[in-house]
């Protein structure tokens, strides 16, 4: 497993090294099995405790190669412009519950500060493919997981509003650094018009959605996606743990 | 899917079913109910100004009268004991949190009589300008006001032109709302003298209990698939109702002037599942 070297401050967000594997956000373990909700953003939920908009910083996380971490919401102000806090408002959560980054990017400030306190490795990496392809349809969007070999990567294959983009991530935090700029650099579909810059945010979000909550490394992703495309990508890795298809 | 009731006779059924029944309440605001007479129902859905609330308040009525629910119409018992469903447009939505309102009055200098035709329009221009609303991130402008509804917005709510210009706007409010924040919305222009801000109704924030809310977010997810909170954008009969034990649910959206068969079945089925998982819990 990964963890950061040292605890480092991101936005909305603090990370600080974890002795187990898993990223855990306000103290919720990021798995299918906890995601409360994936369509235009995910959530993660275990009781009344609920984390929302995830993939920001789960995104960073697995862009810089950390697979274990602890995750905390730092916000003590109220934006009730976003719909997150008022839904917190309602439920007598706090602004901390919402950790996704105001302006919809996949917290750029967070990988910057992870690049400068470093990255450790403790243990062996843990490296997971599928055994067999599996395919998520929802709607007009629809995603395959197939099988790469171990140590390969995850390599997407990603189309969205008629634009097409690969990608090779590295799950050990090697991935192009120019790449992981230009990711975490590119605002939410769900408030960007550009296909192509919509279409580069998703980078983020299926590495948050297939290597962070899903646990896989070496796999192919393609996908054709769609306006609400964490039902797909959330879809196919909880059917792929379901199934019992990891290894 | 079940037929739409005739519309004249929604009001008449909801009029037998109401004042009878046990918790929890189930109200349809607006109160004072629909007015039929000016709904049609055309093929699978009412059409018409008013329905919306026609629609919901069948769908209340019929999920009264399956589960002996006590519907309260054409108004509120206030006193009634056990809690409160509200059922409102909110498009399949839960909400415990009603925006407020509030007026702000800004007084503005203008110049000698000759100049002021032109002054008045620009000012008024300048004012309606900055009480647009506006964010850094998030697009204001869509028909749903997913983003608006958390916002301290401005509607022009009257003009009055003499020796000085008198301008007001009716303000949702929100719990960040302050008479300084709105004040710093006018204040900065040299011919504004004055911004009068009176708060008219608070935010109403409601704070159900667990077992309410666990009904309602159950019902929910088997009636529209999941389940999440969001404000009603202004003050309805929810915010006047006492106490925390109370929740607003439903389906179709505000203002719409038509409301169909699939809608009506929801706000029914939600309805009926709350009170169900309710009393189970």
């Amino acid at each position: 497993m990964r963890t950061v070297a040292e605890p480092v401050v991101g936005t909305e967000v603090r990370v600080e090294p974890a002795d187990e594997p898993g990223v855990r956000v306000n103290g919720v373990l990021a798995t299918p099995a906890n995601v409360a909700k994936a369509d235009v953003r995910v959530d993660l939920a275990a009781g009344r405790e609920r984390s929302f908009v995830v993939e920001h910083p789960l995104g960073a996380l697995g862009l810089c190669g950390v697979t274990a971490a602890e995750v905390t919401g730092v916000r003590e102000t109220w934006s009730f412009a976003r719909p997150e806090h008022r839904f917190c408002y309602s439920c007598g959560l706090e602004p901390a519950n919402v950790v996704g980054h105001p302006a919809g990017l996949p917290n750029p400030a967070l990988v910057e500060a992870i690049h400068e306190a470093g990255v450790v490795e403790r243990g062996p990496p843990a490296r997971r493919t599928v055994s067999e392809p599996v395919t998520h349809e929802t709607g007009d969007a629809s995603l395959t997981l197939r099988p790469r070999e171990r140590g390969a990567g995850a390599h997407l294959d990603l189309r969205f509003r008629g634009e097409r983009l690969t990608a090779e991530v590295d799950p050990a935090g090697g991935t192009e650094r120019s790449l992981v700029e230009r990711v975490v650099g590119s605002t939410t579909p769900f408030l960007a018009d550009g296909a192509v810059e919509g279409l580069t945010h998703a980078v983020a979000d299926v590495v948050s959605d297939v290597l962070v909550v899903g646990g896989l490394t070496d796999v192919v992703v393609e996908a054709s996606l769609d306006e609400a495309y964490h039902r797909v990508t959330v879809g196919a890795v909880r059917a792929a743990h379901e199934r019992g298809l990891l290894e | 899917m079940a037929e739409l009731p005739p519309p004249g006779a929604v009001t008449d059924r909801a009029r037998e079913a109401a004042g009878g029944g046990d918790p929890p309440n189930v109200l349809v605001v607006p109160e004072g109910g629909p007015d039929p007479s000016g709904v049609e129902r055309a093929g699978d859905a009412y059409q018409g100004a008013d329905a919306g609330t026609l629609g919901r308040l069948a769908a209340a009525a019929a999920a009264c009268e399956a589960t002996g629910a006590r519907l309260h119409y054409p108004e509120a018992e206030a006193t009634a004991s056990g809690p409160w469903l509200v059922v409102e447009p909110l498009g399949g939505l839960l909400s415990t949190v009603h925006a407020g309102r509030g007026e702000a009055t800004v007084g503005c200098a203008l110049p000698p009589p000759a100049d002021r035709p032109a002054a008045t329009g620009e000012r008024l221009r300048a004012l309606c300008a900055g009480a647009a609303p506006a964010h850094d991130h998030y697009p204001v402008d869509d028909e749903r006001g997913l983003f608006r509804t958390g916002m301290t917005t401005f509607a022009l709510a009257g003009v009055d032109v003499g020796d000085r210009l008198t301008v007001r706007f009716d303000v949702a409010t929100t719990p960040a709302t302050t008479a300084a924040g709105v004040a710093e919305r006018f204040e900065d222009r040299r011919w504004v003298e004055s911004v009068r801000y009176e708060q008219r109704v608070g935010v109403e924030r409601a704070t159900p209990s667990d077992r309410l809310r666990a009904a309602a977010e159950t019902a929910a997810v088997g009636t529209v698939g999941d389940w999440e909170y969001d404000w009603f954008p202004e003050p309805t009969a929810f915010s006047r109702l006492p106490g925390g034990e109370k929740l607003a649910l439903g389906t179709g959206s505000p203002g719409a002037e038509r409301f169909d068969g699939g809608q009506f079945e929801r706000c029914r089925a939600l309805l009926e599942r709350t009170v169900a998982g309710w009393r189970e819990r």
